[in-house]
């Protein structure tokens, strides 16, 4: 399950820069090393001279970034990690195409130089990095061919690619491993677990712009919107207050901030829609609503609307994802009130 | 108020107790919020302002008590029977967002009847009690479903589910034997800790919940120690949140992006494994139903065997919070500007409803340690 979704991966990798117990199932590989995280999602631009001078002759992008930087200040080094499902060799090799998307921004990855990288990231020691990317381990040798080829592609246009290298990720019996290192040993048990679909947690929970096709992603952000709503709207109790579409997707989403517009005008999109359905509904008990300069301007008038609303955002099924106020509620509200100390 | 305390002290000495004794309740405001309003205690009474901190409160029957501000909390001092009080303050605190009333865990109970041992030796009286409610491991399809299930019982009379209860008096060498023999046998769970009063006779008996009894001469002495527990709890509440949202890297830009994604997970380790009927009946309760004591809420997703994520709410304080349950092992990742005294609450509630033989660990600290380190503020005050 890890190595089927780019989105897992990446929260896997994210669980190896965190601090477990000595004794626990995953292993804090990163932190071992001495690496922590700088970056998620974030985009760098190439020195627009080098784009200007390949555009024409290269497919390039002319910014990209990494899925995540990690950061060893003592050796002065970063890895820019990238999570992929599996080799776009293939692809390019079977499609006979040289400019997919991904081959573009393997090539502006390749072109990045981490000291400038790490510049702009405020860390003027850091002089050195690699790119690594992720990947299932039956996908490794086809990814270091491609690798290879565009790097000596750059190479031929007078250019210094960044070095590379491609981890697998595979299950064992007794655990998920990290194979190919190039920092310790070739092959290391990250996480020790016989079950065959263990996911990690996902600090992420959701991000199109690495897993187009993250139903469970969707769905957890379904969820978070809901419980974002719910609060909000219960914390302005009776009187007026804000609600600001683009704080919610912040609050579900770590990295809101450093998706491109691309990415968030979609999602922000799906948000209002999620919210404007909810405020439809709660709107039939008394809640007025009104849409100014992209946030909701919300009035609950008295005690008895706020007493329905705490009811109907109470109930379970609302907490289920079904919003319809009409719908039949199955028993009570969640956690009555304490009734005998 | 310290008139009255003297004449409980008395009467507690001749075992005839005139009027009831001076009890306070703490509540906490999560972190951001600011300066608790009092406003939360207005349906105990009439609130009028005495000085900057205290606040008089009335009913028509007179008055309810004392509301004192200190920072992050609020404490009610109050003089009614538990009775006539105490499920009023717990409702008012449980349904509001903003507040909820203090959790003292298994481990912070044991932190101060460890000092209390040192400090005084073992000469002085004390009295624990321990509770451990096995809520879901004799919860009938019946009790899942009834309006009458709540999420709050104290009192033995008026119970309606079994509580195994163990509550000893004793010179505190002969209890801390006591203890040690019940920590042996995984009866962990204390529920009480009597500390005794360092400058008067008598002491001070602090309930998991928030509650603080004085059975001591003096209103002083009972605020001074209730005072220094409140410093070590908010060192530690702060303590967990520096390592919960920034990895324990204090030099880090607190509103940064490495906050969200480094900072250090909970670990709740059930050694012995939680029975699969207690689990499931957590699980079922707690998330598909959503009632019972937890008070979390969210959908379980699959992810993997027996264990699920939950990317929730502890409705406590309308706070975000993202679990990893399996019978092993909890994890709890608190997102950034979600209140640490989540960690207090879950593990207050964890081992009285679902094991005792548990080792809590933030990042790759224990738990237990940095509960010692917080309160060092409070013992050292005390000593």
């Amino acid at each position: 399950m890890v190595l089927e979704r780019p989105i897992n991966q990446l929260n896997l990798m994210l669980a190896l820069a965190r601090e477990w117990p000595v004794d626990d199932e995953i292993r804090p590989l990163f932190r071992e090393w001495g690496y922590s995280v700088r970056a998620v999602g974030r985009k760098f631009a190439l020195p627009i001279s080098v784009y200007a001078a390949l555009k024409d002759s290269v497919p390039m992008k002319i910014a990209a970034g990494p899925d995540l930087i990690l950061v060893s200040e003592t050796k002065g080094e970063l890895l820019e990690l990238e999570c992929k499902t599996q080799s776009f060799g293939m692809k390019a090799v079977v499609m006979g195409a040289a400019d997919t998307d991904e081959l573009r921004q393997a090539r502006t990855l390749l072109l990045l130089d981490p000291a400038s990288l790490a510049g702009s990231l405020g860390l003027h020691k850091v002089k050195s990095g690699s790119l690594v990317y992720v990947i299932a381990t039956e996908s490794v040798p086809l990814q270091e061919i491609t690798l290879e080829e565009l790097s000596s592609e750059l190479r031929d246009h007078g250019q210094a690619p960044v070095k590379h290298w491609v981890w697998g990720l595979k299950n064992k019996e007794d655990g998920v491993y990290l194979w190919n290192v190039n920092l310790g040993e070739e092959e290391i048990r990250v996480v020790a677990t016989t079950d065959p679909d263990w996911e990690p947690i996902r600090t992420i929970p959701f991000d199109p712009s690495i897993d187009a096709k993250d139903e469970k992603g969707v769905l957890i952000f379904s969820e978070l919107v809901r419980q974002s709503v719910a609060v909000r709207v219960l914390e302005i109790g009776v009187g007026q207050g804000v609600l600001d579409p683009v704080a919610v997707c912040r609050a579900v989403i770590p990295i809101w901030d450093f998706w491109d517009p691309e990415c968030t005008k979609p999602v922000l999109a799906r948000a209002k829609e999620y919210i404007d359905s909810i405020l439809a509904q709660v709107s039939k008990m008394g809640l007025r609503s009104m849409r100014e300069k992209g946030r909701y301007l919300i009035e609950i008038p008295s005690d008895r609307v706020h007493a329905s609303l705490t009811r109907y955002f109470a109930s379970p099924r609302y907490w289920r994802g079904d919003i319809d106020v009409h719908m039949p509620q199955d028993g009570p509200p969640m956690f009555e009130e304490p009734t005998a100390p | 108020m310290d008139d009255y305390c003297r004449a409980r002290f008395i009467e507690l000495g001749e075992r005839h107790l005139k009027r009831p004794v001076l009890k306070s309740y703490v509540v906490e405001t999560r972190r951001g919020v600011g300066q608790p309003s009092v406003a939360v205690f207005a349906d105990l009474g009439r609130i009028k302002q005495q000085d900057e901190d205290f606040y008089s409160i009335d009913d028509p029957q007179g008055p309810v008590g004392i509301i004192e501000k200190r920072s992050r909390f609020l404490i009610l001092h109050t003089l009614l029977k538990t009775s006539e009080i105490e499920l009023r303050v717990l409702r008012l605190t449980r349904s509001s967002l903003h507040t909820d009333n203090l959790w003292l865990d298994g481990d912070m109970l044991k932190y101060l009847f460890d000092v209390a041992v040192k400090v005084y030796g073992g000469r002085r009286p004390s009295r624990i009690a321990m509770e451990f409610e096995p809520y879901f491991d004799t919860l009938s399809e019946e009790d899942v479903g009834s309006e009458e299930m709540d999420d709050f019982e104290i009192e033995d009379s008026e119970r309606s589910r079994p509580l195994n209860r163990i509550s000893l008096s004793n010179k505190l060498g002969k209890l801390n034997v006591f203890v040690d023999m019940l920590y042996d046998l995984d009866f962990r769970s204390l529920a009480m800790v009597r500390f005794p009063s360092p400058t008067t006779s008598g002491g001070h008996e602090f309930y998991y919940y928030g509650k603080v009894t004085n059975r001591s001469d003096t209103f002083y002495a009972h605020r001074d120690v209730l005072n220094n527990v409140l410093d070590g709890y908010r060192a530690l509440t702060e303590r967990i949140e520096d390592l919960t949202w920034l990895g324990g890297h204090r030099d880090k830009s607190p509103e940064g992006l490495e906050a969200a994604v480094e900072g250090a997970p909970v670990v709740f380790r059930f050694d012995n494994g939680i029975p699969s009927n207690v689990y499931q009946s957590f699980l079922d309760v707690t998330f598909r139903k959503m009632r019972g004591p937890f008070r979390l809420v969210g959908n379980l997703i699959p992810a993997g065997k027996d264990r699920y994520h939950v990317y929730g709410l502890d409705m406590h304080l309308g706070q975000r919070v993202f679990l990893e349950l399996s019978p092993k092992r909890f994890v709890v990742i608190l997102p950034y500007g979600t209140c640490g005294n989540t960690v207090h609450r879950l593990a207050a509630n964890i081992q009285r409803y679902l094991s005792q033989d548990l080792t809590i660990t933030v990042g790759g600290e224990e738990y237990r340690a940095l509960v010692r380190e917080a309160f060092m503020i409070g013992s050292r005050k005390t000593d």
